[in-house]
């Protein structure tokens, strides 16, 4: 390939009478890149849609045209007027319901412990000095990267000393582990982008710190915050691996993904399963729709500077 | 319980005490407007002495005493403050006295104490108190009457185990190039996927979503869509190669086809997170950069090469280690996919085996030890080399 910036590229465009797509490297190259970008975005959406758009469908139909028709792209009329058979199967039969409040419990009191953790302590590394501060800002970021299953080791051992494995005040316990470092690590992020100017008003003005806290960070902070609790009820919602190392034995408090891994099995039909995936996978997806805005950027949070 | 009570265990009893002592001990001086940090001293000492003094008696005996007393203890401390406090007996005056950083740390630490003592509780306690577990001859049915932290019966044979796994090496590297070539791939489907959406055009937003979506659906739902997808019996990928005239493949338990199954898998869940940070950072480079370069007469292929991929090495070196990180240690996604079947296994599976194949916790947490041994090494070079090339 020629590298080398060639001036004359621009003027013999200018200058050519009739624009053809090859008049000069630059409006082919443009015409070319135009091309791939429509078939890669072709792609992409192929790539990511399409196996939930399958998920769907095979939860409509019933297993025995699953079989006997497998490339079926479309369900039939039929099908889409029995659609709720293989939910009906799965929530019912299989007791679903009751993992959909497991799992709903759990999360949401997740949620609410992570915040009522994470905003207090992020805060307070971001915006106060003191001696042990940047100190407490690595161990933010080290704690990040620890490995879960690593930790769930010692932890199944004193939860079976305590003879609390397997109940739902201790998985919320557990969860947190995954959620707070990142609640802590997106929140720390946030803080730091707003200016701290504001607070040392109140402060002047009169306000103490809490009451600066509540009345001028957090109002300022409403997109982070949901972003935080959206993204930390996602991560204990999709949550398998504790649910499978704590709560395999105790039936009654499955969560809905481990309820959807024990499923799996030779004996129930795949479109019950597909049934059971599109019910864990709603929620979430229709969360992310809802809040796409605030999510995107709370994934990226502090990681992208200048 | 005197006899056979270790130094270790001593030492740990203070230390867990002191520090269960420490966080009432801090509030309860707070909120009668005296020093925090000297009740929290005192908090501390009452808590050790406590510690110490059941553990010698014996009174506790198991973690679940422990914890019973812990909740007595914090209750009480709360119950005194409020007595305390209503009939304004031992209300100080400190913060009247107190010069303002000394008011800002106090506020600082209170702000923190409790998500410091949760997150050093349930992440940093058990890391560290992983690597004891590994010397000790421990299984799953000698949990409930276990003495937590002894070091009675120190032994390595948890290590001679592990490296006598068979096949134990091939997991270790296994684990490796399965992380190095899934990280690198979806960080290039991921840059390939925000160039692509780096313009605006009509319903980009629509298909940036859809680039999200194998990222944030549960792990579980995705796993089985791609079991299905790939199924060996009506999949619809072997319904493709029975339409070409192929033989079917079972995909996910044969061998030779099942690893690069879980690399591609891996690049198809994870592309999303390397798009979402390299298309913030490229709508982040100077629009008036491609204006100069345009001027100059540059390409737009030109412009590519020598304007936004240099722009984005910092980002894929974050990425990189990122991803090096999460996906040396993540279990779920081969687990549920293969189960480590079909030449899959990967060390993260490895510890669950032997925690609930084999019952062996003792022999886990020395896998897990390696595990991390071998992630510290990896990202130790990675370090080395990234401050080399930024010199």
């Amino acid at each position: 390939m020629d590298n080398t910036a060639h001036p004359a590229a621009l003027t013999t465009d200018a200058a050519s009478p009739r624009r053809s797509v090859f008049s000069s490297r630059e409006t082919f190259e443009t015409f070319v890149g135009r091309v791939i970008k429509w078939v890669l975005i072709a792609f992409f959406l192929v790539m990511t849609a399409f196996p939930f758009y399958w998920m769907l469908t095979l939860s409509i139909r019933d297993i025995g045209d699953v079989i006997q028709n497998p490339a079926r792209m479309v369900p039939t009329v039929d099908q889409l007027r029995n659609f709720w058979q293989s939910y009906d199967e799965v929530l019912n039969r299989f007791n679903f319901l009751r993992y959909i409040r497991n799992s709903a419990t759990i999360s949401l009191i997740t949620v609410c412990f992570t915040l009522l953790l994470a905003i207090p302590g992020a805060y307070a590394v971001t915006r106060i000095d003191f001696r042990l501060k940047g100190l407490m800002s690595w161990g933010i970021l080290l704690v990040y990267m620890f490995p879960a299953i690593v930790i769930g080791i010692p932890l199944f051992v004193v939860y079976s000393q305590l003879g609390i494995r397997g109940s739902l005040p201790s998985m919320v316990i557990v969860y947190m582990s995954g959620t707070l470092p990142v609640a802590l690590y997106m929140l720390r992020s946030y803080f730091q982008t707003l200016p701290a100017e504001l607070e040392e008003a109140a402060l002047i003005d009169g306000c103490n710190r809490i009451s600066t806290i509540w009345r001028v960070v957090l109002p300022l902070s409403v997109p982070a915050v949901a972003s935080v609790a959206l993204y930390t009820f996602m991560i204990a919602w999709n949550e398998v691996l504790f649910a499978i190392l704590f709560l395999t034995d105790s039936q009654a408090n499955w969560t809905l993904p481990l309820a959807l891994e024990r499923l799996d099995t030779q004996e129930v039909p795949r479109t019950v399963l597909m049934a059971g995936s599109v019910i864990i996978t709603v929620p979430v997806i229709g969360l992310f729709f809802f809040f796409e805005r605030f999510l995107t950027r709370g994934l990226t949070a502090g990681a992208v500077k200048g | 319980m005197l006899q056979g009570l270790t130094l270790l265990e001593l030492v740990i009893y203070v230390l867990v005490w002191g520090a269960i002592g420490a966080l009432p001990g801090f509030y309860m001086f707070a909120a009668l407007n005296r020093n925090p940090r000297r009740g929290a001293l005192i908090g501390g000492g009452v808590g050790a002495l406590i510690g110490v003094g059941v553990a010698l008696t014996g009174a506790i005996a198991t973690a679940e005493t422990a914890l019973n007393a812990a909740s007595v203890l914090w209750l009480a401390a709360a119950g005194m403050t409020a007595a305390l406090a209503i009939t304004r007996t031992g209300v100080g005056q400190y913060y009247q006295a107190a010069t303002l950083p000394q008011k800002t740390a106090d506020m600082a630490y209170g702000l923190l104490l409790p998500t410091f003592v949760i997150v050093s509780a349930i992440v940093i306690f058990p890391m560290v108190w992983n690597v004891a577990l590994s010397f000790r001859p421990i299984r799953i049915r000698d949990l409930p009457n276990l003495r937590l932290f002894s070091l009675d019966g120190f032994t390595l044979d948890n290590y001679d185990r592990v490296f006598g796994i068979r096949d134990f090496n091939d997991t270790l590297l296994r684990t490796f190039f399965y992380t190095i070539e899934g990280t690198t791939l979806a960080i290039v489907v991921g840059l390939i996927a925000a160039l692509v959406v780096k313009d605006s055009f009509r319903g980009r937003n629509i298909v940036r979503g859809f680039m999200l979506f194998p990222y944030i659906a549960p792990i579980v739902s995705v796993v089985l869509i791609w079991k299905m997808l790939f199924n060996a019996q009506f999949g619809l990928a072997n319904e493709l190669i029975d339409g070409l005239g192929g033989r079917r493949i079972d995909f996910l338990n044969t061998p030779g086809y099942a690893y690069p199954m879980i690399v591609l898998f891996q690049v198809w869940r994870y592309f999303p997170f390397a798009f979402l940070f390299i298309l913030a950072r490229i709508q982040a480079i100077p629009e008036d950069m491609y204006e100069a370069a345009k001027v100059d007469g540059a390409a737009p292929s030109q412009r590519l090469m020598y304007i936004t991929l240099p722009q984005l090495r910092s980002v894929f070196g974050t990425l990189f280690l990122l991803r090096f990180i999460w996906t040396f240690n993540k279990f779920d996604d081969v687990y549920l996919l293969t189960g480590g079947a079909a030449n899959t296994n990967l060390i993260t599976i490895e510890i669950y085996d032997q925690l609930f194949s084999s019952r062996n916790v003792g022999a886990a947490s020395a896998v897990a030890v390696v595990l991390a041994i071998v992630l510290l090494i990896v990202v130790g070079i990675y370090f080395r080399w990234f401050l080399a090339e930024e010199r």
